[in-house]
């Protein structure tokens, strides 16, 4: 009878946990995170893919472990001719396989809880602030998933949604004031900086 | 100043591992020489200096535009090249000498070694940090800029007065390089990167303005906390997060973040475009934050100062008139508007918030003038520290634009540095000496000390003892106090001792023992002005607009030529003055029937003079002059 207690409690947990999409998943090992042969990789490897406020944001994608093997970032940035750069950070992702969210960046005080945080920022001529974007905390469906990650060659592959709201008073004239990174998926090599 | 070899110096082991790291920053630096600067200006006291660098063939001559002397803060020495292009800045405390001297596009910094000696770091400033841009194609006719520079409440004359307080937050890899790489003490390098901005304000005429700078250890903001690898954009982006605690709890009106994290693009970053209190954040690299006036460059974006426009081989056409303005050398025999060539600029410079250009011919950039337009590599691009002013000339060229693409950053930093000024309430004994600049040859002009009390705690306490002395070359010590004056908030001077210049020096002492005091270089006005006081009684004159009349100058060879128009003939004596105005030499002379004397000065050391000329037809006039060898 407790046996059969302890199964029905089990498997409540499990449709619960199904139901809510647990924020944070089971790490997986590792090693059980090498894709098999028959894999289809998301997007081909050193590309990233996202739609910035619903238009095609072609600016490219890199990945750099973050003073740890298990830590990593990416950097997603584009500064065209006139020298008005977008620039885009994911930091403290987990190197495990999982579905995270997404959290306000704070720095000093979660800058390694292993918990993916993101901000983004437009500069001009890199030294001119004019926009600088942080989570919108009122929303709840920002995500970071890492479908596969190779220990071996320090490969990811995943996909991400956040949003993001304009934090300055005074921002430059056109930017906007609200970001929104969806249908991102990334397929990186993960650098040592 | 004189240079010394490592084998003459007795170095602690501290001391020789900070010359050899200096060395290693080749990248930065030409060249580490030891030096004994404290010759430079207590055995030339005075408003004018002459010295020369190792390493340069040519002698030098300053003369001071600021001098500040706090019992807090030390002794900060400020000026302007005289025969070169260029302004230099001293800082004097318990026996550390810092500073920093610009020759045209040479840079050199001096660190504090020990008591005794000094290093001279010379930059290579060839190219700066970060590289502009502009576009492939010919900019659009000159904007209609609004006269009123399209910001509201904006003087065209402003001359609030207004204490900046800054506050530098040291971060770890910063503050190792103060140490081991740079100054050796962050105190001499806090002052010498304060005084490359109030000598910027000076400078463009930006009056009545100043920054005080505050500073803090972080060393907790590491490269484990900064981005890995260095991003400025990434950086940037979290300064408010990382220091905005720090700023409300000393009550700075800007932040800034002081880093060493070799950016690969920019040397600083501000948060956004000022003045705003919620974004009044900025980083800058320790290590340009001086050499490429860096820290002025990103306090120039706090206060809303632009970048350059496109046609100033920049890349900001933001339809503002504060715009900073880059000077180009037109290279000789330029064909316009055939862009199959691309010819080489020698010479340019930018001032202080403009952005430098690709050098070294990694892309050509288009350069349009009145005359059309061509391709050019640039050779070199330096900053030149003043922030742009259409009124203010670097040699002979405007640094700044009044029609067109307007670039006055001078207008906006009037008016903008009193806003942000405010951002917090002083909590320091602030002291400021104005007068009415408008007042014609000063008539009639009272002196005021503006004395704002510092927070209760803080040293400083009113009330205060306010005493005014003045003299004839700005060095005041307790040897050579200067002429009392008098005491009061307030003081009037009927009779000015010198025309056209003097220096007037307040002492503010407060009832706890804090003692400021400001000392400033008083331009009386033209030639004209010295002609006689407000009360009709001849004044003193000194001619310096009139140098053809002295000749050569500085002297180099022992001779002074004199050659006085309508004076053919006449007779009379003359009297050599140091700067304390003791006599050094006096005697008869006569003017020869073309106007021209000679007088020996083949006696006197190198310095600065006063020749007094009385004629027995009763004109009397003064010249300044220096020698630079005898």
């Amino acid at each position: 009878m407790k046996n059969i207690i302890f199964i029905i409690a089990a498997l409540s947990i499990l449709a619960n946990c199904e139901k809510n999409q647990s924020p944070i998943d089971i790490p997986v090992d590792p090693n059980d995170t090498i894709p098999s042969v028959t894999d289809t990789p998301i997007i081909q490897l050193g590309k990233g893919y996202v739609l910035k406020n619903g238009v095609v944001w072609n600016a490219p994608f890199e990945a750099w472990f973050y003073h740890s093997d298990s830590v990593f970032q990416i950097w997603v940035e584009h500064v065209n001719s006139n020298l008005y750069g977008e620039h885009f950070f994911l930091q403290d992702i987990p190197c495990k396989k999982g579905r995270y969210p997404v959290e306000l960046r704070r720095v000093l005080i979660n800058h390694r809880n292993q918990i993916p945080d993101a901000n983004f920022a437009i500069f001009q001529d890199f030294d001119q602030g004019m926009g600088m974007y942080e989570i919108d905390t009122t929303r709840t469906d920002h995500f970071l998933e890492i479908l596969r990650y190779d220990w071996e060659e320090k490969t990811v592959e995943g996909k991400f949604q956040v949003f993001l709201r304009q934090t300055l008073t005074s921002p430059g004239p056109g930017v906007p004031d609200y970001i929104s990174l969806t249908e991102g998926k990334f397929h990186l090599k993960i650098k040592e900086p | 100043m004189t240079e010394y070899q490592p084998t003459q110096v007795q170095m602690t082991t501290v001391e020789s591992a900070r010359y050899t790291s200096l060395q290693d920053t080749a990248v930065i630096s030409h060249s580490v020489k030891i030096v004994s600067t404290a010759d430079i200006r207590t055995s030339q006291p005075n408003d004018t200096i002459v010295f020369q660098l190792p390493g340069r063939t040519d002698t030098l001559w300053a003369e001071a535009s600021l001098i500040t002397d706090d019992s807090l803060e030390g002794f900060t020495w400020t000026g302007k090249i005289l025969n070169k292009l260029g302004y230099m800045a001293l800082f004097y405390q318990n026996g550390t000498i810092a500073g920093f001297i610009q020759v045209e596009s040479d840079f050199y910094e001096i660190m504090p070694l020990n008591t005794t000696y000094q290093f001279l770091v010379e930059r290579n400033n060839t190219q700066l940090k970060g590289c502009g841009n502009s576009p492939s194609s010919p900019p659009p006719a000159p904007y209609p800029i609004d006269p009123d520079c399209l910001l509201s409440n904006i003087q065209e004359y402003n001359t609030c007065p207004a204490t900046v307080s800054v506050l530098l937050v040291i971060t770890k890899d910063a503050k190792n390089w103060i140490l081991n790489n740079g100054y050796g003490s962050i105190d001499a390098y806090v002052q010498i990167a304060q005084a490359t901005v109030n000598l910027a304000f000076y400078n463009s005429d930006i009056p009545n303005k100043e920054i005080r700078i505050k500073w803090i250890e972080r060393l907790d903001i590491d490269s484990t906390v900064l981005a890995d690898p260095p991003n400025i954009s990434s950086d940037a982006s979290n300064i408010k997060t990382l220091i905005s605690t720090d700023r409300d709890t000393i009550k700075a009106d800007v932040a800034i973040l002081l880093t060493y994290q070799e950016y690969s693009n920019a040397s600083g970053a501000t948060l956004a475009i000022g003045p705003d209190t919620d974004q009044a954040y900025a980083i800058v690299e320790v290590h340009y934050a001086i050499s490429q006036y860096t820290l002025a460059h990103e306090l120039g974006h706090v206060f809303g100062a632009r970048h350059n426009w496109p046609i100033d081989a920049g890349d900001d056409d933001e339809e503002v008139c504060y715009h900073a303005k880059r000077w180009i050398q037109t290279p000789p025999n330029v064909i316009y508007d055939d862009f199959s060539e691309v010819y080489d600029v020698e010479k340019s410079w930018s001032t202080v918030v403009g952005i430098p250009v690709s050098t070294a011919g990694t892309f050509a950039n288009l350069i349009t003038d009145e005359n059309g337009a061509y391709f050019a590599f640039f050779l070199t691009d330096g900053r030149i520290l003043h922030y742009s002013n259409p009124d203010v000339y670097y040699g002979l060229a405007p640094t700044g634009r009044a029609e067109g693409y307007i670039a006055n950053n001078a207008l906006l930093l009037r008016n903008t540095t009193c806003t942000v000024a405010d951002f917090f309430p002083t909590r320091e004994l602030r002291v400021f000496v104005l007068h009415d600049l408008n007042t014609p040859c000063l008539t009639n002009t009272t002196f005021s000390a503006i004395i704002t009390p510092p927070e209760s705690g803080i040293a400083g306490q009113p009330p205060y003892t306010v005493s005014w002395y003045w003299n004839t070359n700005g060095h005041f010590s307790s040897n050579n106090p200067g002429e009392y004056l008098g005491q009061g908030v307030n003081i009037s001077i009927p009779e000015y001792p010198a025309c056209p210049v003097f220096w007037l020096k307040c002492v503010v002492t407060s009832s706890d023992g804090v003692t400021v005091s400001r000392i400033r270089r008083v331009y009386i006005g033209p030639a004209t002005c010295c002609e006689e006081t407000s009360e009709g009684k001849p004044l003193s004159t000194t001619d310096n607009s009139a140098t053809n009349n002295l000749f050569p100058n500085p002297v180099n060879e022992g001779t002074i030529n004199l050659m006085l128009e309508n004076s053919e003939g006449a007779k009379g004596s003359f009297k050599i003055l140091d700067i304390y105005g003791r006599t050094l030499k006096d005697g008869e002379i006569e003017i020869n029937t073309d106007g021209s004397s000679r007088i020996d000065v083949s006696k006197l050391e190198s310095g600065s003079y006063l020749l007094h000329l009385h004629l027995i037809s009763g004109e009397s006039v003064n010249y300044k002059f220096i020698i630079a060898q005898n």
